[in-house]
C-alpha cells in the first residue's frame, strides 16, 4: 500500500466541528440550520465515498499534521478499515440529518442548538476515530465522542435522564481510561502506536515472551474497547442510554458510539497485536467466547423487553458481538464477516430505530405491547420495520445475510459445532423480531394477546385476566384517535418516511448486490492485508 | 551588563516600580481618574510580559544565562534564567494580566491591593530567576507576605484570621526550607545553586548532614507547594480569598514553590544524589502519588465550588512532583507543561466561579442548578476547562499526562504511571456532577442580569479554554523550547 497525501481525510472531521460553530451561530435561525446540517452531511458523505477508488487501488490518503507528542504524529489515514467505519458513519449520517429535520418538530425537542452541535461534535469525532492512524489519535477522538454523546443522553433533563448520563460518562470514560492505560503500555514496549496491518512489528518480542505488560496492554485495551462495543459484562450502560431522543438511541447507540468501540477492537487485534500475537497469548479464545455468549444472552434478554427501543438495545448488544466475534475468531472470512456487519447491522439498527421514532412521534406507542394493529395505519413504518427484522435474523438477500454468510464459512473453519451460535441467534432474532410484525400486521387491539416467550407464567395467562390488563391500559385507545392516512408517504412528515425509505433501499441492495457497496470489498482488502487470503 | 541580565532584571524590577508610584500617591490625588492605579499596574505587567518574552527568545536562541551582581565579594546577589525559569513566569503573567482584566470593573479597587498585586509578580519572578538559595529564601518570605495582603481583600468572615494562619503557616515553611538551606551553607561555605551543586559530591552524597539538609528543605518546599499532608493552609485560603486571589493561590504560588523544589532538586543535588538514595526517591514520589490520590479523594466531599478546586489543586501538585522525581527528560517535561496548563486552567476556573457567584449568587453544587441556560457562554467555558481538568485529549491535561506516565513506565514505576492514568477517573466523579447540575437542572436562583459580568471577564475565561486546547496540541513547539534547559537539568555534572 501507498501512502499519498490527501487532505480529503482531515476535511470530513474539520466540515464536522466547522458546523458544531454554524449551528451555534445560526442558533436563531432553525431553517438554515437545518439545510447547512444536511447539506454538510451529504457533503461529508460525498468527500468519504471519493477515498473509496483510491483506497481499493491500493493506495492510503493520509493527512499529516506533524507530531502531536514526543514521536506520535497527529496524522489521519484512509486505510480499508478504517474506511468501512467511516462510509458506515458518513452515510447513515447522511440519512439521520434528513430524518432529524422532522424528528426534531414531531418530538418537540428543546434545547436544539445544543442536541444539533452534540450530534455533530460526535459525528466529526467517530469519524476521527475512524480516520485515525495511531492509537492515539484514536483515543482523542473516541473521548471526543463522549463529550459529544453525554448532553444527549441526559438530553431531557428529567431525573432519569441525568443519572443514566453519569453513569454512562463513568462507563465510557472508564473504558476510554483503560484504552489510554493499553496505549501507554503499547506505547512503552514498541515505542510506537501507528497502526500497522498485522501488528507492530515492534511489540512482537514483548509478545512473544509473553511479558505481564504485554498481557495487561491487551486486555485494556481490549476491555477499553469493549466497554463501549457493550460487550458483556461491559454493556450496562446501553439499555439505559435509550432514554435519549431516538436520533441518538439510532445514529450513536446503534453506528457511531458502539461501533468505535469494536472499530477498536479490531484496530487492536489486526493492526496493534496482529491475529497471531492475538492468538499466541491466548487472547482471541476466551474473546470469541465472551462474544458468542454476549450473542446468545443478548437475544435471550430481548426477548423479555416490552420497551421497543430497550429490545432494540438488548438487539444491539448481541448484533455487536457478531463483530467481536468474526474478528476474534481470525480466520479470514469470519474476519470479513465481523467488518461487514459493521456497516450491515448499522444501517439496518438505524431503519428499526427510525419506524420506532416514527411510531412514537405519530401514535405515542413505545412498547411491543401496544403495536397490535400499527401496520394497518403505517403500512411503510412497519414495512421497512420487517424488512430490518429480516435483514438482522440474517435471512438472504437482506443486509445481515452478507456477514452472516462470512461469519458461518469463517466460523466453521474452526470447528462444525462454532456456527450453531450464529444459527441459535438468527432463531432467536425471530423469535424477538415476529411477535412486534405479527401483531402489527395481523392483529388489532381487542384480538391481540401477549406473546409469553420468557416472561409471564408458562402457557399464557387466561382469557380473563388479560381482559382485565387489556382495560386498564389507556394507550389502546389512542390507537382509535391515530392519524388517518390517505397516501403512503402520508403518514408521517415526507423527511420521516422518506429516510425511512431509502434505509430499506439500502438494506435490501447490501444483500442483493453487495459488491456495488464497497464494504465487502473493503473488509476483504482490510483483512487480507492483516490476517490472510479470504478463501485462499 | 548584557542585554539578557537587563531583561532579567527589568522583569523583576518593573512591577516593584509600579507598586512604588502607585504607593507614592495618595487615592484622593487622583480623584477624578480612579482606575490609574489599574492602568500603572497593568502598564507594569506588561512591561514584565514584554521583557520576559524577549527573555525567552533570547534564551531559546542563546541557551541558559547566569548573571552576577557584585561579583566575587561575599555571597553576591545571582540571578539566572533558562526557558524553564521563564516558563513559571510567563504563566504568572498571563494570570496576573488576565485577573487584571477581570478585576477592571468590581476591584477591589485600592491602592493597596494593587500594590500587594505587583509586588506579588515580582516575588515570583524573584524566586523563579534567583540561583541563590538565601534569595529564593527571600523571595519566598515576600511571596508569602503578599499573599496574606491579598487573601485579607476578601469581605467574608473570618478572612483576617485566614490570612494570619496562612502568613503563619507559610512562614515556618519558608523557615524550615531556610533551615535546610543553612544547613548546607554550614557544609559547604555557599547557598549558590551552581557552587553548591559543585561543592556537594565532594561532602558524599550520602553523607547524613547533605542528605538532611535535602529532606529539610524539601519538607519545607513541600508545605508550600499544599502537597499532602501539607496542604491544609490551601484549602483554608482558597474558600475564604476572593475569586480572582484563588486563581493567584491555586495557579501560580505553588507553581512558583513547585520551580524552587525543581531548582533544589536538579541543581543543587542533581539525579546523583536521588539515585544515590533511593529511599528518599521513593519517599517522595509515594508522598506526591499519595497526594494526588488524597487530593482527588476528598474533593468529592465538596459542594462549593471553591472547596473542590482547591483540593483538585492539591492532587494536580502531586501529579506534577511525582512526575519531578521521576526524574528523566520526559517526565521533567510532563511535570512543567502540566504545572502550565493547570496554573491557566485552575486561575480560569477560579475566576468562572467567580463570575457565576456575581451575577447568580451561585458558590455550591446546588445553586449551579441550570446557569447553562442563562449563561451559555460561561457554561460552555466551564465545560471546556474541566474537561482539561480530568486531562481528556487533546486538551493541555492530557498531554502532561501522558508525558509522566510514559516517562514512568519507561522507569519502571508503574505504580505512579497507574494513578496517573487512574486520576482522570478520580476527577471526573467529581466534576462531572457539576456539569449535570448546570446544564440539565431547572435554573432556580437568583439572575442579576448579564450586566454585572463585563466583556472583559468573559473573554479571559473563554481565551483560557482555547489557550488550553492550543498548549495541547502544540506541546511539540513547547518541547523543543524547553529541551535544551531540561537536558541540562537533568545531566548530571
Amino acid at each position: 500500500m501507498t501512502e499519498i497525501h490527501s487532505l480529503r481525510p482531515l476535511a470530513t472531521i474539520l466540515i464536522a466541528f466547522a458546523v458544531v460553530g454554524l449551528v451555534v451561530v445560526f442558533r436563531n435561525r432553525p431553517r438554515l440550520r437545518q439545510t447547512i446540517s444536511v447539506g454538510s452531511a451529504l457533503l461529508t458523505l460525498a468527500i468519504v465515498a471519493s477515498l473509496v477508488p483510491p483506497v481499493l487501488a491500493g493506495q492510503t490518503p493520509t493527512t499529516n499534521l506533524g507530531t502531536l507528542v514526543g514521536t506520535v504524529d497527529l496524522a489521519f489515514q484512509a486505510d480499508p478499515l478504517g474506511l468501512i467505519f467511516a462510509l458506515t458513519v458518513s452515510g447513515l449520517w447522511a440519512i439521520t440529518a434528513i430524518y432529524n429535520v422532522g424528528f426534531t418538530d414531531g418530538e418537540g425537542l428543546t434545547d436544539r442548538t445544543r442536541y444539533l452541535a452534540a450530534l455533530w461534535l460526535s459525528i466529526g469525532s467517530g469519524l476521527g476515530v475512524a480516520f485515525a492512524s495511531n492509537l492515539l489519535v484514536l483515543v482523542l477522538f473516541y473521548e471526543l465522542t463522549t463529550i459529544g454523546t453525554y448532553p444527549l443522553v441526559a438530553h431531557y433533563g428529567t431525573e432519569r435522564a441525568r443519572r443514566v448520563g453519569i453513569e454512562y460518562v463513568w462507563y465510557v470514560i472508564g473504558g476510554g481510561t483503560l484504552v489510554v492505560g493499553g496505549a501507554v503500555l503499547v506505547y512503552a514496549l514498541a515505542g510506537t502506536i501507528s497502526f500497522v496491518p498485522g501488528g507492530i512489528p515492534e511489540l512482537d518480542e514483548a509478545t512473544s515472551s509473553g511479558s505481564l505488560a504485554a498481557y495487561t496492554a491487551v486486555v485494556a485495551l481490549l476491555a477499553g474497547f469493549a466497554v463501549k462495543g457493550a460487550v458483556m459484562p461491559l454493556h450496562g450502560w446501553l439499555p439505559k442510554a435509550m432514554v435519549a431522543p431516538t436520533t441518538v438511541s439510532g445514529v450513536l447507540h446503534a453506528v457511531v458510539v458502539v461501533k468505535s468501540g469494536v472499530f477498536g477492537i479490531a484496530r487492536t487485534v489486526l493492526e496493534v497485536f496482529g491475529p497471531e500475537a492475538t492468538a499466541a497469548m491466548g487472547i482471541a479464545t476466551p474473546l470469541a467466547v465472551l462474544a458468542g455468549a454476549t450473542i446468545v444472552l443478548g437475544s435471550l434478554l430481548a426477548l423479555k423487553q416490552d420497551d421497543l427501543k430497550r429490545r432494540l438495545a438488548y438487539s444491539t448488544i448481541a448484533h455487536l458481538s457478531y463483530v467481536v466475534f468474526g474478528i476474534a475468531l481470525l480466520t479470514p472470512p469470519a474476519v470479513v464477516g465481523g467488518l461487514v456487519h459493521i456497516g450491515a447491522h448499522g444501517v439496518t439498527k438505524l431503519a428499526l430505530f427510525f419506524c420506532v421514532g416514527v411510531l412514537a412521534i405519530e401514535t405515542g406507542h413505545k412498547k411491543v405491547s401496544e403495536i397490535a394493529g400499527v401496520g394497518r395505519e403505517y403500512p411503510v413504518t412497519m414495512g421497512v420495520f420487517a424488512v430490518g427484522a429480516c435483514s438482522l435474523a440474517g435471512l438472504p438477500l437482506f443486509a445481515g445475510f452478507v456477514g452472516k454468510w462470512y461469519l458461518l464459512v469463517g466460523s466453521a473453519e474452526i470447528h462444525w459445532t462454532v456456527p450453531f451460535v450464529l444459527v441459535l441467534s438468527g432463531a432467536l432474532n425471530v423469535a424477538y423480531f415476529w411477535p412486534i410484525v405479527y401483531a402489527a400486521f395481523f392483529e388489532t387491539p381487542d384480538t391481540a394477546d401477549p406473546k409469553p416467550l420468557i416472561d409471564g407464567p408458562l402457557g399464557g395467562r387466561s382469557a380473563e385476566k388479560r381482559r382485565s390488563r387489556d382495560d386498564s391500559s389507556t394507550a389502546d385507545s389512542s390507537f382509535e384517535t391515530a392519524l388517518q392516512t390517505d397516501s403512503l408517504l402520508a403518514e408521517s412528515s415526507p423527511t420521516l418516511v422518506g429516510s425511512l425509505a431509502l434505509l430499506a433501499v439500502l438494506i435490501v441492495g447490501f444483500g442483493t448486490v453487495p459488491g456495488e457497496l464497497a464494504i465487502l470489498d473493503l473488509a476483504k482488502k482490510a483483512v487480507e492485508a492483516s490476517v490472510g487470503e479470504v478463501f485462499a | 551588563m548584557s542585554l539578557t541580565s537587563a531583561l532579567i532584571v527589568g522583569a523583576i524590577v518593573s512591577p516593584a516600580v509600579g507598586a512604588g508610584l502607585i504607593g507614592l500617591f495618595d487615592r484622593r490625588q487622583w480623584g477624578d481618574a480612579p482606575r490609574l492605579p489599574w492602568f500603572v499596574a497593568t502598564l507594569c505587567l506588561v512591561g514584565t510580559a514584554v521583557f520576559s518574552m524577549v527573555l525567552a527568545v533570547l534564551l531559546i536562541l542563546d541557551g541558559p544565562a547566569v548573571y552576577r551582581f557584585g561579583g566575587s565579594i561575599g555571597p553576591g546577589v545571582v540571578f539566572r534564567a533558562d526557558t524553564l525559569s521563564v516558563t513559571v513566569g510567563v504563566l504568572d503573567i498571563l494570570l496576573t494580566l488576565g485577573i487584571l482584566a477581570y478585576t477592571y470593573s468590581r476591584g477591589p479597587h485600592k491602592n493597596t491591593f494593587y500594590i500587594a498585586y505587583l509586588l506579588f509578580t515580582t516575588a515570583v519572578f524573584g524566586v523563579v530567576l534567583s540561583g541563590d538559595l538565601i534569595a529564593i529564601f527571600v523571595f519566598l518570605v515576600l511571596l508569602v507576605a503578599v499573599t496574606a495582603q491579598l487573601i485579607a481583600f476578601s469581605e467574608k468572615d473570618g478572612t483576617a484570621a485566614a490570612a494570619r494562619n496562612y502568613a503563619v503557616t507559610a512562614s515556618a515553611g519558608a523557615v524550615v526550607y531556610l533551615g535546610g538551606v543553612l544547613l548546607a551553607l554550614w557544609l559547604s561555605g555557599t547557598s549558590d545553586t551552581e557552587q553548591l551543586g559543585s561543592a556537594l559530591p565532594d561532602l558524599g552524597y550520602s553523607e547524613p548532614a547533605v542528605v538532611g539538609s535535602f529532606v529539610v528543605m524539601t519538607i519545607g518546599l513541600a508545605l508550600l507547594v499544599a502537597l499532602f499532608p501539607l496542604h491544609g493552609w490551601l484549602v483554608e485560603t482558597h474558600a475564604k480569598s476572593l475569586d480572582p486571589v484563588s486563581a493567584l493561590i491555586s495557579g501560580v504560588l505553588p507553581a512558583a514553590a513547585t520551580y524552587a523544589l525543581l531548582r533544589v532538586l536538579f541543581d543543587v543535588y542533581t539525579t546523583e544524589f536521588l539515585q544515590a538514595n533511593p529511599m528518599i526517591t521513593t519517599g517522595i514520589i509515594y508522598g506526591a502519588v499519595g497526594s494526588l490520590i488524597v487530593g482527588n479523594v476528598l474533593a468529592y466531599g465538596q459542594r462549593d465550588i471553591k472547596g473542590m478546586l482547591a483540593y483538585s489543586t492539591i492532587s494536580q501538585f502531586g501529579l506534577v512532583v511525582a512526575g519531578l522525581m521521576v526524574a528523566t527528560e520526559t517526565a521533567v517535561f510532563g511535570s512543567i507543561i502540566q504545572l502550565f496548563g493547570h496554573g491557566i486552567v485552575k486561575g480560569a476556573l477560579c475566576l468562572v466561579a467567580g463570575i457565576i457567584a456575581i451575577r447568580f449568587d451561585a458558590r455550591t453544587i446546588d445553586e449551579f442548578a441550570g446557569v447553562a441556560h442563562r449563561a451559555p457562554v460561561v457554561a460552555a467555558s466551564f465545560v471546556g476547562l474541566v474537561v482539561a481538568l480530568i486531562g481528556l485529549p487533546p486538551t493541555v491535561g492530557f498531554v502532561g499526562k501522558w508525558y509522566i506516565a510514559i516517562a514512568a513506565m519507561e522507569q519502571g514505576l508503574w505504580i505512579v504511571a497507574l494513578f496517573v492514568v487512574v486520576s482522570t477517573m478520580l476527577t471526573l466523579g467529581y466534576v462531572v456532577p457539576f456539569v449535570d447540575r448546570l446544564y440539565f437542572a431547572p435554573f432556580e436562583g437568583t439572575d442579576h442580569g448579564s450586566e454585572t459580568v463585563t466583556v472583559a471577564m468573559v473573554v479571559v475565561v473563554a481565551l483560557a479554554v482555547v489557550l488550553s486546547l492550543a498548549i495541547g496540541l502544540g506541546s511539540v513547539f513547547l518541547e523543543s523550547a524547553l529541551r535544551e534547559a531540561i537536558e541540562q537539568l537533568i545531566a548530571a555534572e
